[in-house]
């Protein structure tokens, strides 16, 4: 019974602490189930894509109403993402736990030095100047044939107009082999990639990251499910846990001081990461 | 395209809250019945006993339909987007759409054949 509880209280932290760094869950649960519980890297994974859709598709719902997330963009992308992430959860089930275990760390690590660094940035520098140009997606009568629009112009929203789609396709690619194979949402390749490589404004490429991130997981997650990767017993707790955290992180948000956690989070993170990393050299 | 994202969005909402309430009652039912949740072996995905564990108020199958619901909601969204743009006229978006639909259906052979 304690157990259960635990999983459900740690569920719940990830959950908070998540939606107050704006981090999806998965970077949290992973170390939370496997460091804390003793779970199997791959089990945790598992558990661990579960959790991140439920907080994606509660998310982006939200996104949508409010017209933040760009849904063409989303489409175009989620192939990709998709499809890398269907390629991560074949390749999950033949590396040895330790290899992932390693790439957990590295990865760790590198949200550790990118929340530093956003940290001391200035946000409003980093959004790109918005064109005044109409939205040539939206612009027609509701009534006529749709225009024929280049790919980048169909999948444009106001003021921006997405570039280098081959590379934010082959971004997206690899941003979907790294969320099957670790378990996470993948939005800390995704965002960086729409908005510096695409040009696509950072609160949009948030929106949209988040959106693709159920699709993306739920990918993957088929594979581990039908593989026999999920564990109901782990994943029913810590998934009620991880939304009813991201419920009320988002209402905390704007009470609590998010510098001072961000620093106190990358510690933590730089703490997991050693420990992962001990567990990837066995 | 606004009222497809609007339905787009219910489908999130309601699938997400679905998905939660059948989690949160496994949960509750596993953990009032004294079973931890790390035991080793837990009962694997049986889709001919669902039903019949539902009715005697199981744990697993609560878990297991909230995990499938989980995992469905987004694919909804998927399968909208895809006939809201066809029926607007979009091909190329709904084709966009049609491929994520082949992915995932790859992904449920693909895992299908390694289970």
């Amino acid at each position: 019974m304690i157990v259960g509880l635990l999983l459900a209280a740690g569920g719940f932290g990830a959950g908070v602490f998540g939606s107050l760094l704006g981090l999806g869950g998965g970077i949290l649960i992973v170390p939370l189930l496997t460091v804390g519980f003793g779970v199997p890297f791959r089990e945790a994974v598992g558990v661990s894509l579960v959790c991140v859709i439920v907080t994606s598709s509660a998310a982006a719902g939200v996104y949508l109403e409010r017209h933040t997330a760009n849904l063409r963009l989303g489409m175009l992308l989620e192939v990709f993402t998709a499809s890398g992430a269907l390629l991560g959860g074949l390749v999950a089930f033949l590396l040895p736990e330790r290899v992932l275990a390693g790439l957990f760390a590295a990865l760790l690590a590198y949200t550790a030095f990118s929340m530093l660094r956003r940290g001391r940035a200035q946000p409003a520098a980093s959004l790109p100047a918005a064109a005044d140009r109409p939205d040539p997606a939206r612009s027609a009568a509701p009534d006529a044939d749709p225009p024929t629009l280049s790919l980048a112009d169909a999948i444009a929203g106001p003021g921006y107009r997405p570039r280098r789609l081959g590379a934010g396709a082959s971004g997206s690619l690899g941003a979907g082999v790294m969320s099957a194979l670790l378990g996470v949402g993948g939005g800390i390749v995704k965002v960086p990639l729409m908005h510096l490589v695409m040009g696509v404004p950072l609160k949009v490429a948030t929106a949209t990251s988040n959106l693709m991130i159920g699709v993306t997981a739920a990918a993957s997650a088929i594979v581990y499910l039908l593989r026999g990767g999920i564990d109901p017993y782990v994943a029913g707790p810590t998934a009620v846990g991880v939304f009813a955290g991201a419920m009320v992180g988002s209402r905390m948000a704007a009470r609590i001081n998010v510098r001072v956690l961000r620093y106190l989070f990358v510690g933590v993170l730089a703490l997991t990461a050693a420990q992962m990393a001990l567990r990837a050299l066995g | 395209m606004s009222r497809v994202e609007a339905r787009i969005a219910r489908i999130l909402s309601v699938g997400t809250r679905v998905a939660v309430v059948l989690l949160a009652i496994g949960s509750v039912l596993l953990i009032a019945g004294g079973t931890s949740p790390l035991a080793p072996d837990w009962p694997p995905l049986d889709p001919a006993s669902l039903a019949a564990d539902l009715a005697a108020l199981r744990p697993t199958a609560f878990l297991w339909l909230g995990l499938i619901a989980t995992i469905a909601t987004p694919l909804l969204r998927v399968a909208a987007s895809t006939w809201g743009f066809g029926r607007a006229g979009e091909r190329r978006l709904a084709a966009l759409g049609a491929a994520v639909l082949v992915v995932i259906a790859l992904a449920v052979v693909a895992g299908s054949l390694g289970s």
